[in-house]
């Protein structure tokens, strides 16, 4: 089972993604959700580009838009995860799990 | 002696305590506390457990009136009430604040969290603050709940008049109690009265014109936000009071992400919120609308939840 699939199983996400140096390392994300990837990518980078310039340490955001809430976790200075989930979602679970799991996410 | 039971709920501001007050022959019970949030920008005062009052509709027959606080935070004393208290209540009567930005959503939420209540019992949607905002009319209420799959009563009231009040308790015993004199009840309860041109005063302890609290000050009421920042339809900053040159310049930006994204993906639908959380920084979130953005710090350890709903309801406030 991969580490998408245990966390879709918990409910925690819908699609994931790692990206390194802004290409796409790992995903799960399904060629119907190419938009909402391509999105929640440059919103995402272009947020933490924001976080990097102001000196600040914050790394993880989330995006409430529509149906949809997209997570980033700046895993370290060029890796982002990236997650699609319904908008209801809990972020407090979806940052445990990241933080209990964060060389996995890293080794993929 | 029949003993009914009626539970009022709604929204903050909605008129619960004001209506129960207009009902009651006792000295009403109330639970009121120093308001500790952004609702500091519609009164002082605000329900922390519970309103209770009763009315007499005849020698045979008294209606018991409950009250459950409007801010999400006191939620557990929904189920308690629900579970004790008012369990074998009559009915509900949901108080829907017609000023909100969408008062539709706000029948949703309550009616999803008191669905197994209203299941068993009447329903009653009780709208006010029709004097201040007269859309949407009965005719719209009507045909949304019917969308909404809700065949129920819908009255206009007006919380501070007991004469307008008078029509939930007409549509939920009425019907049963064919004994209350009904011209003689109205008459008694007329000393309830908290309308302006019976009293000079207002129930609800609301903020005067020289005392009107700014949006910033309504924010930094409510503990763990510790900075806010308000800015226009053309988003330049009409006030703020972050401190951290950072935070400023970072909550700036994410507004304008926001902005741009609105625009440019569209097909997902309207952006809600945009948060930034660090392991030991301040939370960053912002809210955009059309007319007007906030920004917000706030503790770390401050639930989203909360920080969400006190901005909701402060830019609401803001544009009215």
């Amino acid at each position: 089972m991969t580490i998408w699939h245990e966390m879709q199983d918990k409910g925690l996400i819908l699609y994931g993604c790692v990206l390194q140096n802004g290409d796409v390392q790992a995903s799960s994300f399904p060629p119907e959700a190419k938009k909402q990837l391509s999105v929640a990518k440059q919103a995402l980078a272009y947020i933490f580009r924001s976080v990097e310039k102001s000196a600040e340490s914050h790394d993880e955001a989330h995006l409430e838009i529509g149906d949809c809430l997209f997570s980033g976790f700046q895993l370290d200075p060029n890796t982002l995860l990236i997650f699609l989930s319904e908008h209801d979602n809990d972020t407090l679970q979806i940052r445990q799990f990241v933080s209990k799991n964060k060389e996995r996410f890293l080794a993929l | 002696m029949t003993d009914y039971k009626v539970l009022f709920t709604g929204s903050v501001c909605s008129g619960k305590t004001t209506a129960i007050r207009s009902l009651s022959d006792i000295e009403t019970v109330d639970t009121d506390a120093r308001v500790s949030d952004s609702a500091i920008r519609r009164k002082r005062k605000t329900t922390i457990a519970m309103d209770y009052g009763v009315l007499d509709l005849s020698d045979s027959a008294r209606l018991h009136l409950y009250g459950t606080p409007g801010q999400e935070r006191f939620k557990f004393m929904w189920e308690v009430m629900m579970s004790d208290l008012v369990h074998d209540a009559e009915g509900l009567v949901l108080l829907v604040d017609n000023t909100r930005n969408d008062p539709f959503k706000d029948i949703r939420f309550y009616v999803e969290e008191f669905r197994d209540f209203i299941v068993r019992r009447r329903l009653i949607i009780a709208v006010t603050h029709s004097d201040e905002k007269a859309d949407p009319d009965h005719d719209y209420y009507m045909q949304e709940l019917k969308a909404m799959g809700l065949f129920t009563t819908v009255i206009f009231i007006d919380a501070r008049d007991p004469s307008s009040v008078l029509k939930i308790v007409k549509e939920l015993v009425g019907q049963r109690e064919k004994d209350i004199a009904w011209p003689e009840l109205e008459q008694r309860l007329a000393v309830n009265s908290t309308m302006p041109q019976a009293s000079g005063e207002g129930d609800s302890p609301a903020i005067g014109v020289n005392e009107e609290v700014t949006l910033l000050e309504a924010a930094m009421n409510t503990r763990g936000i510790t900075g806010a920042i308000h800015l226009g339809a053309d988003r330049k900053v009409l006030s703020s009071n972050v401190s951290s040159k950072q935070n400023k310049e970072l909550l700036r930006s994410m507004i304008n992400l926001v902005t741009a994204l609105e625009a440019k993906a569209s097909f997902l639908g309207h952006i809600d919120d945009l948060v930034l959380y660090g392991p030991q920084q301040e939370t960053l979130s912002v809210f955009v609308e059309e007319e007007q953005a906030l920004g917000l710090c706030s503790h770390k350890d401050l639930s989203i939840n909360v920080v969400k709903q006190q901005a909701v309801d402060l830019l609401q406030w803001s544009r009215r």
